[in-house]
């Protein structure tokens, strides 16, 4: 039987990230969440050397200022008369944090003597090793999306659809925009424990991608998302017990432990490969049914 | 609904409104009125500054000097009764929304965001629908539309805002013949109405037969006024260089569409 924090941290992942995603995914920042992840790196590293404190409470406000940070140079680097195409700002904000992140790392883990292996948690994401303090993180920050989502709904869709429009309208919130920003940088670090800086930003596209793909609208589409992040979260911790049993029956192996993030993210992904694959086939069986319609006529 | 605090004061009243972007000036000096109950088309070449001089009335861009008036007020004040139709080439037509939803975005600003859609919206958004004739396609996704269609789609949202004035920009670019007819009347009706209605737009032909003014820009304003008056051709040419046929009877221009 899995630990019930992991089961509640991960659905609870889930079903944030099937929201946060559906805006990312929206906006076609769909890569903005992996620059984040690896922009709030050195912020993590960095709170670690400073503080000492394995709490991850405390960390993560390290990783939320870095990840701001980087927002901010994502920002700053589309302004002006020189400014830098989007994919060349995501590239240069990703890379460019993580080396010093991980510049940061060897000094911070000579200092702090046994932090290496709680660094290489966040890096890699550990969620077996989730406590009750990490998922109320995550609830905190799930519950706080979501007040945000449901009062600024009509807002957020404009601001997805056509901002430039929305600007224009009286409706439209100053602060709509940045909040949403803010609220990415917060749903990221909040699932590092779970999914690391490497696979956490998965979560936030492979969820909206399978809703949009089985849906036509936002909102209905969102709530797909939310309840497929919230269902393959909740089994993801299950899935790894069987996957584990099942090597002990054909090896006989008892050792073997599978990581639970991937195979979080693993299941996201199938979801949306299998909802890419349904739509091909529907399309095509379509035209060739118009087809013989038409031959008929 | 009308702004009547100054009831006489023009649709747009734009003074002395000069533009920088980056190290380039788009826009010198402009002064342009466009009286109320007109139909009135922004015209001139590629890089003339037209998209600029409507991003600047509805208050995209902050021009560094001059003055712009909506109905008498700024546009922050005049906000509520002005809808903007964007260029369709801008937009992500993969969002998942119908037909309806986005026409429903256009009735979003009548509502505090604690109450939910009523059947006042619904009403809006179908009439809206019901007139630039895409009833029938209500539950379709946008992304099966055609140009003209997502065009259409776009008057319509701007029609949900139930406004006084209309600012569209290049609605004609990429649109069959039908939409565009379809898209001509229902300005035309608004106008009869009404409404002010502004159209950048590049086909003279349609210009001097169906708007009633014409701004003509090239940086600097070139003219501005009732067709039969600023249209010349003399004005054109100082508009758009040598480029410019016109046909025997000398007075109407030909369409520049194969010109640009």
């Amino acid at each position: 039987m899995p630990d019930f924090a992991v089961i509640a941290g991960c659905a609870l992942a889930g079903i944030l990230y099937g929201l946060l995603g559906s805006f990312s995914l929206a906006r076609n920042q769909a890569l903005l969440g992996d620059v984040l992840s690896h922009a709030a790196w050195p912020g993590l590293v960095l709170m670690l050397g400073l503080t000492g404190s394995r709490n991850f409470a405390i960390l993560g406000i390290g990783a939320c200022l870095a990840g701001m940070a980087g927002m901010a140079i994502l920002d700053l680097l589309g302004r002006g008369s020189n400014r830098l195409k989007p994919d060349a700002r995501l590239a240069l904000v990703l890379s460019g944090f993580f080396a010093v992140g991980m510049l940061l790392a060897r000094p911070v883990q000579s200092i702090r003597p046994g932090s290496q292996g709680h660094l290489q948690a966040f890096l890699f994401g550990q969620t077996a090793a989730l406590v009750w303090s990490d998922v109320m993180v995550i609830a905190l920050v799930l519950a706080l999306s979501l007040v945000f989502a449901a009062s600024r709904w009509r807002d957020l869709t404009a601001l997805c659809f056509d901002p430039v429009w929305r600007q224009t309208t009286p409706a439209s919130n100053m602060a709509t925009s940045p909040l949403l920003d803010t609220i990415l940088v917060l749903g990221i670090v909040a699932g590092l424990p779970v999914a690391g800086v490497a696979l956490v930003s998965a979560l936030l596209v492979c969820l909206p991608v399978t809703a949009r793909v089985l849906t036509k609208r936002f909102l209905p589409g969102t709530g797909l998302a939310m309840l497929l992040g919230g269902l393959l979260g909740a089994s993801a911790p299950w899935m790894v017990m069987g996957l584990e049993s099942l090597a002990q029956h054909f090896h006989g192996d008892s050792t073997l432990r599978l990581p639970t993030g991937p195979v979080f993210v693993l299941a996201g992904s199938i979801c949306a490969a299998g909802a890419l694959a349904f739509r091909y086939l529907a399309r095509s069986r379509a035209k060739a049914t118009g087809a013989i319609n038409h031959a008929a006529n | 609904m009308l702004p009547e605090r100054y009831p006489a004061a023009p649709a747009l009243d734009v003074e002395d409104v000069t533009v920088v972007l980056g190290d380039r000036t788009v826009l010198w000096d402009i002064d342009a009125v466009v009286p109320r109950r007109t139909l009135c088309a922004v015209v001139g070449p590629n890089g003339a500054g037209k998209t600029t001089f409507i991003r600047a009335v509805i208050g995209l861009l902050q021009p560094i000097s001059g003055r712009i008036r909506i109905m008498g007020e700024s546009f922050a004040q005049a906000c509520r009764h002005v809808a903007y139709v964007p260029q369709r080439s801008g937009l992500d037509w993969d969002f998942p929304a119908t037909v309806l939803d986005v026409a429903t975005m256009g009735t979003y600003t009548s509502l505090p965001w604690w109450r939910p859609m009523g059947s006042e919206q619904r009403r809006r958004a179908k009439a809206a629908l019901e007139t630039v004739g895409l009833s029938d396609l209500a539950s379709r996704s946008i992304g099966e539309l055609s140009g003209g269609q997502q065009q259409r789609v776009l008057l319509a949202r701007a029609l949900a805002q139930e406004p006084e004035l209309f600012l569209l920009d290049e609605p004609f670019q990429g649109v069959d013949a039908a939409s565009e007819a379809s898209i001509l009347a229902t300005l035309t009706s608004l106008r009869d109405s009404g409404r002010t209605v502004i159209v950048v737009h590049h086909d003279l032909h349609t210009v001097a037969e169906r708007f009633d003014r014409a701004i003509l820009l090239n940086v600097r304003k070139i003219a501005d006024g009732p067709v039969s008056e600023c249209m010349t051709e003399s004005n054109l040419r100082r508009t758009f260089g040598a480029r410019v046929g016109f046909d025997e009877r000398n007075t109407a221009p030909r369409s520049m569409a194969t010109d640009a």
